[in-house]
């Protein structure tokens, strides 16, 4: 009884020792990937901390088990698009950040907000391989093992997604 | 289903990433000399929009820092659930404590008193049961028993009995004299001489009764009034 108590207790501190290294390591890049994602701070820094949530209750289970940063990616990227599709059958929202300047981001430029709205056009695969590709900078080979996919099928949507792109943000050019 | 055009597609995404090989870059421009959708691809890879993508993630600013919130909702998340399994192992024995008292010393003992069966002898399976048959006695109604009021009664109620009526019996058959019958029955022999004289019409079955009475016999001189 006493060894199961102390393998629990050990395998709980080995489980928050190594989810404080993933927040440390990977949380600034991940919020953000997951904000261009989603375009909600709020959403996004709740939906972040699910991911790592979730990471430490696997950790738990398995102390050992390797965890990397492309999990983390592929997580983030499935409760994203989760999101996206509750917002969609809710209907369109605004962000906080788009109704006045007060509440604009300093690093949030007119031809970031164009960029973002470009994004947010997109459909939610291509735009989990844009992202990917692109904001997270994996390649096609990687993206495509994150999203169960094949690496022609993300070039593909990186192509579709490109062409959305272009035309949207020429038209508000 | 693959169309022929998803392979230029791929090859287009491939030059924007920046993963196509030289074969692959020579294979797309070959095609896209004739394909004009690919060649609008070809002539936007200028459009630096991968480059603008990633100058955004670079450019940006926001630092959540997010280790302690998360820190501390995991161990929130612990004390909740250690908080949910003491909370309920505590409820369990006390709403168990609280039943075993009320059925024990409350209303479950009299319900148990009320549920308790005693043997009743008066209603044993065992009990023998017999049948015993029992025929319906044919009984012979005795003229006797008939009253002595007229005789066109008595005639009268055969009639409508038998439902038939014989076609010799004629009215003045059916008026006896009263003095006759008072004769009958006074010697004490009227009730066994009537029943012999009429055993048909005395009987159930009516069928071929003659309800003609047979001539009056005069009494003896000495038993005369």
């Amino acid at each position: 009884m006493d060894n199961v108590l102390v393998l629990g207790i050990d395998k709980a501190l080995e489980a928050a020792a190594r989810i404080e290294r993933l927040v440390t390591e990977h949380q600034t890049k991940l919020a953000r990937y997951v904000r261009r994602f989603v375009n909600d701070r709020e959403a996004a820094l709740d939906l972040t901390q699910d991911v790592f949530f979730a990471a430490y209750r696997m950790l738990r289970a398995d102390p050992s088990r390797p965890l990397t940063a492309g999990w983390l990616y592929k997580t983030a990227t499935n409760h994203a698009i989760s999101l996206l599709r509750k917002n969609k059958r809710r209907g369109p929202s605004v962000p906080l950040e788009e109704l006045g300047s007060s509440f604009r981001l300093d690093e949030r430029s007119a031809e970031s907000l164009d960029l973002q709205r470009a994004l947010d056009a997109l459909p939610s695969e291509q735009l989990a391989c844009v992202m990917l590709t692109t904001y997270a900078g994996y390649s096609s080979a990687e993206a495509a093992l994150i999203l169960g996919s094949s690496p022609e099928a993300v070039r593909q949507r990186v192509c579709r997604a490109m062409r959305s792109m272009r035309a949207a943000l020429g038209a508000t050019a | 289903m693959k169309r022929p055009h998803d392979r230029y597609e791929a090859l287009a995404g491939a030059m924007l990433l920046g993963e196509a090989s030289p074969a692959e870059r020579a294979e797309f421009a070959l095609h896209a000399e004739g394909c004009a959708v690919c060649r609008e691809d070809a002539t936007a890879f200028a459009t630096p929009i991968r480059e603008l993508v990633e100058n955004a993630a670079s450019s940006e600013t926001w630092r959540p820092s997010m280790t302690g919130e998360i820190v501390s909702r995991i161990q929130e998340r612990h004390s909740k659930r250690t908080r949910f399994a003491i909370t309920t192992i505590g409820y369990a024995i006390a709403a168990s404590i609280a039943l075993n008292v009320a059925f024990v010393s409350g209303f479950g003992g009299r319900a148990l008193d009320a549920m308790r069966v005693t043997p009743n002898d008066n209603f044993s399976v065992s009990q023998r049961i017999t049948l015993e048959h029992r025929p319906k006695p044919v009984t012979i109604v005795a003229a006797a028993s008939a009253p002595a009021g007229p005789r066109r009664s008595k005639v009268a109620a055969l009639r409508a009995h038998a439902g038939k009526v014989t076609p010799d019996v004629t009215a003045a058959d059916e008026v006896e004299s009263p003095d006759v019958f008072a004769g009958l029955t006074a010697d004490g022999n009227g009730a066994r001489s009537v029943a012999s004289e009429f055993p048909q019409a005395c009987d159930t079955d009516l069928e071929g009764v003659s309800l003609r009475p047979e001539p009056c016999r005069p009494l003896p001189a000495d038993r005369r009034h």
